[in-house]
């Protein structure tokens, strides 16, 4: 998956127009990321990428492209 | 042999109606009621008033089983009663239940805490009171009011919950097989901070008032995506079958979302799988007999269809067990 892609996908899960996220919002940015948009998160990665995250899990990533980064190497390590 | 066997569900509803558009106006929330709908499924849940109880809606439930001819309070030998808001911390609520119905006081009678897996524990306590000949029947009810444990402000938790209660007359059959059964349970204590009502027990007493639900949704919801498919899996290999076999699903009525995304992930067909939330939200341990008894009402499974139920939630606890249906209520 392209990165445009993924943050497509966090734009959906979020509430947001297309091509809002660029890639350095906070995840522990509580107003964006809602429990809500938490909701969304686990339910994307479980069902795009067989990946099961809490939220504290993804808080600590970082940003949202950290996040990106974090998801497509746990993906590589497991193919 | 003796078999336990669904005979028929009843439930009944507070009469006090909250929908979206009530509850959106009644507390700052930056949601619409179309939102809500979307989000969750539901459209309108029913509330308790604030002298009314779990024990009373036990009761109604109780009575709309009698009225409707299934049993008379005389038949009644053992009254399990499942809630997490009881009227008092002793005495057990299944013994004042039995006094309201008139049930004999040659019955057993007990109360169990158990919330969105209630019902298959339930399930499982009736079939080994019946098939041990210990009893003949047993009158399940399970009884919920989390609306009293909810300030008017969350509505984290106020947009998914919803009172009521049913009540399950299950009884000895001798003639059609295995009607209930086999289980799969699950318990994880370390989920007990996700859903939780903090103060007004014995750890952290503090007054009624403290004693408010919490619920972090994201944290039951990986909870609820790792433990269902699996313990669906697991009761398939138990009971030797495959997910084609089984004619219907129905699962603890948590929200939509939730229900959707495990209908996916696990393969179920949307026309095998029960989505019953619109009108009551989530019901707790009633969740699953409220629309059991609906698909009664509806008589859209032939008799001796396969019906699996999963209960999953709070504690961790969860169960999973097929049963099957002896009658469509031509009594």
């Amino acid at each position: 998956m392209k990165k445009e892609e993924f943050y497509l996908l966090i734009d959906d899960i979020c509430g947001l127009k297309a091509r809002t996220i660029v890639g350095d919002e906070l995840l522990d940015d509580s107003n964006l990321f809602d429990s809500l948009a938490m909701l969304g998160l686990i339910a994307m990665f479980d069902k795009k990428f067989n990946l099961n995250f809490g939220i504290d899990e993804i808080r600590e990533v970082g940003t949202v492209h950290d996040l990106f980064v974090r998801v497509m190497k746990l993906k590589e390590d497991r193919s | 042999m003796v078999r336990a066997g669904i005979k028929w569900i009843e439930y009944y509803l507070p009469q006090e109606i909250v929908d979206n558009a009530r509850l959106v106006s009644s507390c700052s929330t930056d949601w619409t009621p179309e939102k809500i709908k979307q989000k969750t499924g539901i459209e309108k849940r029913h509330i308790v008033s604030k002298n009314e109880t779990a024990l009373d809606l036990g009761e109604k439930a109780a009575k709309k089983l009698f009225a409707r001819g299934i049993c008379s309070p005389n038949d009644v030998e053992y009254i399990l009663f499942c809630t997490q808001s009881p009227d008092y911390l002793l005495p057990t609520t299944a013994c004042i239940l039995q006094q309201r119905l008139n049930v004999p006081v040659t019955s057993g009678a007990l109360d169990y805490n158990l919330g969105c897996s209630g019902f298959i524990y339930g399930l499982s306590l009736a079939k080994g009171l019946i098939e041990t000949g210990q009893v003949k029947n047993v009158l399940l009810i399970t009884a919920e009011t989390y609306s009293k444990y909810i300030k008017e402000d969350n509505t984290n938790v106020r947009t998914i919950f919803g009172d009521g209660a049913a009540a399950t007359f299950i009884e000895a059959d001798t003639l059609n097989g295995d009607l209930i059964g086999p289980f799969v349970f699950g318990t994880d204590g370390k989920g007990k901070d996700n859903l939780i009502v903090k103060n007004g027990g014995h750890r952290n007493p503090g007054t009624l008032d403290s004693a408010e639900l919490y619920m972090n949704g994201p944290e039951i919801f990986l909870f609820t995506i790792k433990s269902v498919p699996e313990a669906v899996n697991n009761l398939l290999n138990k009971c030797e079958e495959t997910l084609g076999d089984i004619d219907y699903f129905i699962f603890h009525q948590a929200n939509q979302y939730i229900l959707e995304h495990l209908r996916d992930k696990i393969g179920i067909p949307a026309e095998k799988f029960c989505i019953d939330i619109k009108d009551y939200g989530n019901t707790v341990s009633s969740s699953i007999p409220i629309a059991l008894s609906n698909l009664m009402y509806k008589k859209v499974l032939s008799v001796g269809a396969k019906i699996m139920l999963v209960g999953f939630g709070v504690g961790y606890s969860w169960g999973a067990t097929i049963c099957k249906l002896n009658t469509w209520g031509d009594f």
